[in-house]
């Protein structure tokens, strides 16, 4: 049943929503209608009174007209957890075009765009190109790219319009997802075959001139299930240069899917599916060198993939047992620098068994074979080994204690898993919910995560800048990171603590958490104690080389962070409702640099890589007879020391839906500025990417 | 002239506010029509007379966390086609079985595998607004689409447990999934 392979800490469904019932006025003139409809409200409401809906014939329930609201946390208030779920509902109110898109709203996450459908989506901090400690998966597949610990946002477009909700967990999830899920896991989860039966078709045309074009079809397949085949083309927004000309990068593309799932009239359940990509995404990269060497070069990247997953469902001992395996191929190749490669395959089993008194178990096991390829071009970045095969075996154990019927629950689990390139991790975790009314839940957990080191950090070596010394025998030397000599790599350990409320009024939530968090053994650099060595790089002008002073990555690092994270969801009348979010947060590094430059840089960018705090408010209007609109304003924090600096985007929505077969909106993004910058680099050289004015039409038919 | 075209206007307009915020104030609940929904239901399917005998009471549980807020309070005692329901709430599946109608709330979205295999030929007829629920095995799954609290059948579970839903439940059913009635 559980289109997340059952490892969801909660799911969504219809929401608790605000009801109307619209008198059906269209035809009358206004003046009239402005007299009509209170009374006809009023009438409609004494009869209401008099008559309970009960009462109502099948026929009239199935006709009242409602206006629907999504809501954020009616059936979180029984998760331990920090979750948010966003509803296809949600995804739609946002405007969103694309997955990072959809996530700006949920307190915790940080969503910066780099540029053309280029992101770096962190939890909790450690925002980045490369936000290493958060798992993000499709319908059960990782999409955690092992080569630079990370996802590869700029590959993954997705066809919005089938994705049934997006659950975002903050805070370690590893006791049940696995390696990875430290600062967080988001899981995207698309709707079942059986519920898209039918065409559809989206089209966009934003203020740029880009085009996307997603077309679905599905079939029922007669006693079998149903099937849905898609495919989905687009060109993305560009953005500017600081000057606030011309487009300096770019991003376009397509995917091509299906998703295969049993009818569900018996009660085991299968579900199939597959999708390839191919997609070009263009930027520059600064290069920050001396003497005439700085510039931009350009960088032009393919990324493609294919996967397939399959799934089966059953009953097991009075339980529900799953077993899932998956195939999965990506494959990134810039001109110039080279390829890398990453083929998975995967094989999960997980049982959930009837309830044994106050006890509720669930366990399973894992296993993952990855095989990683890499090939350089250039003496800038080269991995040893090149070509390299890992896998990771897990097994997790969970069991949800109800202490007191209703009021106390206590959750224990971990998981212990081993890695080929790392050592046993085991990741337990203990929650405790105390529930004293329907309406309010306070919780508190620890729990512990791992983060297993990447191909990158374990074997890169990167030429990453050439440093003027000052010496007239030796006036530059080039700065090289490599894993430090004799280095044996282990996993990033977190260590949190959280404590959370909730409280459901009305149709309406709220929401507070804080976390504290602990990280052992961060991956850091430290100078070769060495110095300058020869015969370094060689060059083409006179000495014929340049030293190598070479900077040496390993587990030397450690740090906190502690924050607090706010949501509310407020219904204001029946046609007027508000979102709001506020997260504030300090990641400090731990232990003394003494005079280690490299130590030093690497404290200052964990501390420096995360706004201090971020808010939103969205306020959705329901205009009724199918129009509607939203306001969505954010504020983001700087970064760094002032290199991004701080900034409101203000963007809005308005959507009609014609026909029951048409919507069309119109959405605008950052009206009231000329543009901005949400992110720069820490890790990849890319020109600062400014984000302008810009907007987009868009109209989703479905037959 | 002018006074009295604004007065007019004026109170056009306080009728059209005071009209739509008295209105605001107490819009039905999702809920409320999701109960009248069940009740509906009851009336419209059919248990076998080993079952539900004619005359006896009709048990209306809800499994989970009551999502109702209070709204199947006036469902109680009602009479459907002669039977005097009765609402209980439970936490667990065992006493289940014993319930004519089971509304599984969304508290329970992680157990309905084995709650469906639970509660499966025992003359249950399960409806519950979890996504996805009728195409899980479940009787009826109640959905919002297109603003309106619409439902599917999966024909073929209440067949299976011997219910046998009406021809105008099944033909305003947004989808009947499973045989078609005979």
């Amino acid at each position: 049943m559980s289109a997340c392979f059952g490892k969801k800490v909660l799911v969504d469904g219809p929401s608790r929503r605000l009801f109307f019932y619209t008198p059906r006025y269209e035809s009358m003139p206004h003046y009239r209608a402005c007299l009509v409809i209170p009374a006809l409200m009023w009438a409609a409401s004494a009869w209401a009174d008099d008559a309970p809906l009960e009462d109502l014939a099948l026929e009239d329930l199935a006709r009242l007209d409602v206006a629907t609201v999504s809501r954020k946390a009616q059936k979180l208030s029984e998760t331990p957890a920090a979750v948010t779920v966003l509803s296809a509902e949600d995804i739609r109110r946002s405007g969103a075009r694309s997955v990072p898109e959809a996530l700006r709203e949920v307190p915790g996450v940080n969503v910066a765009q780099i540029g053309a459908g280029r992101w770096a989506v962190s939890v909790r901090g450690g925002q980045g190109r490369f936000s290493n400690k958060l798992l993000v998966q499709i319908d059960g597949r990782s999409i955690y790219n092992p080569l630079f610990s990370g996802v590869f946002w700029e590959a993954q477009d997705m066809m919005l319009e089938d994705v049934e909700r997006i659950e975002v967990v903050r805070g370690p999830g590893a006791s049940l997802w696995g390696a990875n899920a430290v600062n967080g896991v988001i899981n995207i989860v698309t709707r079942k075959a059986t519920a898209t039966r039918g065409g559809l078709m989206s089209a966009r045309l934003d203020s740029q001139g880009h085009a996307a074009l997603a077309m679905r079809e599905g079939v029922d397949l007669e006693g079998i299930g149903a099937l849905r085949v898609f495919a989905k083309g687009a060109e993305l927004a560009q953005s500017r240069a600081a000057s606030g000309d011309g487009a300096i990068d770019g991003n376009r593309g397509w995917l091509a899917g299906f998703r295969m799932d049993s009818s569900g009239t018996d009660s085991n359940a299968w579900m199939l599916q597959g999708s390839t990509y191919r997609r070009a995404s263009t930027e520059d990269m600064l290069t920050t060198g001396q003497a005439g060497m700085s510039g931009r070069l350009p960088f032009d990247a393919e990324l493609e993939g294919s996967n397939l997953l399959g799934r089966f469902t059953w009953g097991l001992g009075g339980g529900d047992a799953s077993v899932q395996a998956y195939l999965d191929h990506q494959q990134v190749s810039a001109s110039g620098y080279g390829r890398g490669a990453v083929d998975t395959i995967d094989l999960d089993f997980q049982h959930r068994l009837a309830s044994l008194g106050a006890h509720e178990l669930m366990w399973g096991f894992g296993h993952r074979i990855v095989k990683t390829e890499i090939e350089s071009m250039t003496p800038v970045l080269t991995v040893s080994p090149a070509d390299q095969k890992f896998q990771v075996s897990s097994a997790f154990l969970q069991d949800e204690i109800t202490l007191q019927p209703r009021t106390w629950k206590l959750t224990l689990g971990g998981r212990l898993e081993h890695s080929t390139v790392s050592h046993f991790e085991p990741q337990p975790t203990a929650r405790l919910m105390w529930t004293p009314s329907e309406a309010d839940s306070l919780w508190t957990s620890w729990s512990r995560a791992a983060r297993t080191p990447s191909i990158g950090e374990n074997g890169a070596q990167i030429l990453f800048a050439l440093q003027r010394t000052g010496n007239p025998y030796m006036p530059l030397v080039a700065a090289v990171s490599r894993p430090m000599p004799g280095w044996q790599p282990r996993a990033e350990r977190l260590d949190a603590l959280e404590l959370g409320y909730r409280r459901s009024f009305g149709n309406g939530s709220f929401e507070a958490v804080l976390f504290h968090h602990n990280y052992h053994r961060l991956i850091g650099e430290t100078l070769d104690p060495a110095g300058p060595t020869l015969p370094g790089y060689p060059i083409a002008v006179a000495p014929g080389f340049i030293p190598v002073q070479y900077i040496n990555r390993s587990n030397v690092g450690n740090a906190r962070s502690y924050g607090l994270e706010l949501g509310l969801d407020l219904p204001l009348t029946a046609s007027m409702r508000l979102q709001a979010s506020y997260t504030l947060m300090d990641t400090r590094a731990d232990g003394n640099a003494g005079d280690d430059p490299a130590r030093e840089t690497s404290a200052r960018t964990l501390e420096r890589n995360s706004p201090h705090h971020w808010a939103s408010v969205h306020t959705l209007f329901n205009l009724g007879a199918g129009h509607d609109a939203d306001l969505m304003v954010r504020r983001v924090g700087g970064v760094g020391d002032g290199t991004v600096p701080a900034y409101t985007a203000v963007d809005a929505r308005y959507s009609w839906r014609v026909s029951r077969r048409f919507e069309l909106s119109l959405v605008g993004l950052n009206l009231f500025d000329n543009r901005h910058l949400e992110y720069a680099s820490n890790f990849v050289p890319s020109q600062p990417a400014y984000l302008s004015r810009q907007g987009f039409v868009q109209g989703v038919w479905s037959f | 002239m002018i006074r009295r075209c604004f007065c007019r206007f004026a109170f056009l307009a306080a009728l059209c506010l005071g009209g739509s915020l008295g209105w605001t104030a107490t819009p039905p609940g999702e809920y409320q029509i999701k109960a009248a929904y069940l009740l509906n239901f009851a009336r419209y399917v059919e248990w076998p007379a080993a079952r539900l005998s004619s005359g006896a009471t009709l048990r209306l549980c809800v499994l989970g966390r009551d999502p109702f807020g209070g709204a199947l309070a006036g469902l109680e005692g009602r009479l459907v086609n002669g039977h005097e329901v009765k609402v209980r709430q439970m936490d667990s599946i065992e006493p289940a079985v014993d319930c004519h109608l089971v509304f599984v709330a969304d508290s329970e979205e992680r157990r309905v595998g084995p709650i469906l295999r639970g509660l499966a030929a025992h003359g249950v007829l399960t409806v519950s607004d979890i996504d996805g629920f009728a195409e899980a095995g479940g009787g009826i799954g109640l959905v919002v689409e297109d603003s309106r609290v619409r439902f599917d059948i999966n024909q073929a579970a209440l067949l299976r447990d011997g219910l046998r839903a009406s021809s105008q439940l099944l033909r305003l059913g947004r989808n009947v999934i499973g045989l078609k009635a005979p």
